[in-house]
């Protein structure tokens, strides 16, 4: 019991920025992210005895992530979205990292437009993952992936306009 | 937007963003989960030794006192309606530890549709069942009750506890109706986002 949490707590040292970015896209207040942190984690706890491939930690996280913030975005009638753009922490007199930034705010905002599962695939594509594995953790083909990325590309494109 | 762009302009704020946590306060959070895991299972716990009080008293009272043939089989039929209960709980505890999301988005929302749908045809199913078993399980509680207290049976006491607990069922199951209605509306349309 003590190693299978260490291995576990280990494996969520390593991987939590999956979490957050998972939170980031479906969660505006921190108080729901942290909500939905606790949620995950719970959730990868309890089917982490099942957790067999051990090469495939990151498509784990993000399916049983996804999941959980899909099931409680969706149950969670209280969450209130605002449209304006989050506060972010004063910054150094940097005009390039200061634009870049406020695209980036921008881009998130956009994202949050998109429906729950293109929100989702545009996660794992910004993240760099390829269309199979994309497939994989959606349970959708790779085609059906291709498709939904180029559409949801135009619809990000006409939010960032 | 050029694909490159996209992805820079994600990657040119994310870790602002993030705010990680420490070791520390990983650890403490895992420490909460493992119990929170444990918490969970506590009023189910709790429920399930009571329903086991109430057969082992019924099993008691029904042995060591010959009060004729008909609170016999009253007794034989309170027993075996709480029996069925308590396996029917044991079978629902089962499935939910079996229920699992580290799977493909699309099969869990799949999955999470035909047990909300079963549990929509079960609850229509069961309906009359679920209503006997309340007022059975309040009869015996009302048993337990005025025998351990050693009061005399009060029959419009007895009709208004019926009649309170028949309404409190009532009132949870409609509401719970009411939510898997709500939650399979949602789903569906989830659902209709992967497969339109």
């Amino acid at each position: 019991m003590e190693s299978t949490q260490e291995d576990f707590l280990k494996i969520i040292s390593n991987y939590q920025g999956i979490i957050h970015k998972v939170n980031l896209i479906y969660f505006k207040t921190t108080a729901d992210k942290d909500d939905n942190f606790q949620e995950i984690l719970l959730q990868l706890w309890r089917s982490f005895p099942s957790l067999k491939d051990k090469t495939k930690i990151g498509s784990w996280i993000y399916a049983v992530a996804i999941n959980t913030s899909i099931s409680k975005i969706r149950k969670d009638s209280r969450l209130i979205f605002t449209d304006s753009i989050p506060e972010t922490e004063p910054m150094e007199d940097d005009t390039d990292n200061f634009e870049s930034d406020i695209n980036h705010q921008k881009l998130i905002e956009a994202l949050h437009k998109l429906n729950e599962i293109d929100r989702s695939i545009m996660l794992l594509y910004l993240e760099d993952l390829d269309y199979n594995q994309i497939a994989e953790i959606i349970g959708i083909t790779s085609t059906n992936v291709g498709v939904r990325i180029n559409r949801s590309k135009k619809q990000l494109k006409k939010y960032l306009k | 937007m050029e694909n490159n762009n996209l992805k820079n302009l994600w990657k040119s704020g994310i870790n602002e963003d993030i705010r990680f946590y420490s070791e520390p306060k990983l650890n403490n959070m895992v420490i909460k989960c493992s119990r929170k895991s444990i918490q969970k299972l506590h009023p189910r716990l709790i429920l399930r030794t009571i329903i086991i009080l109430i057969i082992t008293f019924l099993v008691w009272k029904l042995v060591s006192e010959n009060e004729g043939i008909i609170p016999i089989i009253f007794g034989f039929i309170l027993i075996s309606i709480l029996v069925g209960s308590l396996i029917l709980m044991e079978w629902s505890t089962r499935k939910m530890i079996k229920y699992s999301y580290d799977i493909p988005v699309k099969d869990w929302i799949k999955n999470r549709i035909c047990e909300i749908e079963r549990s929509i045809r079960l609850q229509k199913k069961y309906d009359v069942l679920i209503h006997i078993i309340a007022l059975a399980l309040s009869t015996c509680t009302y048993v337990m009750y005025i025998y351990i207290l050693k009061i005399t049976f009060d029959l419009i006491a007895f009709i208004v506890a019926l009649f309170i607990i028949l309404s409190c069922v009532l009132a949870l199951r409609m509401a719970a109706k009411k939510n898997y209605k709500k939650a399979l509306r949602s789903l569906q349309q989830l659902y209709n986002q992967i497969e339109p």
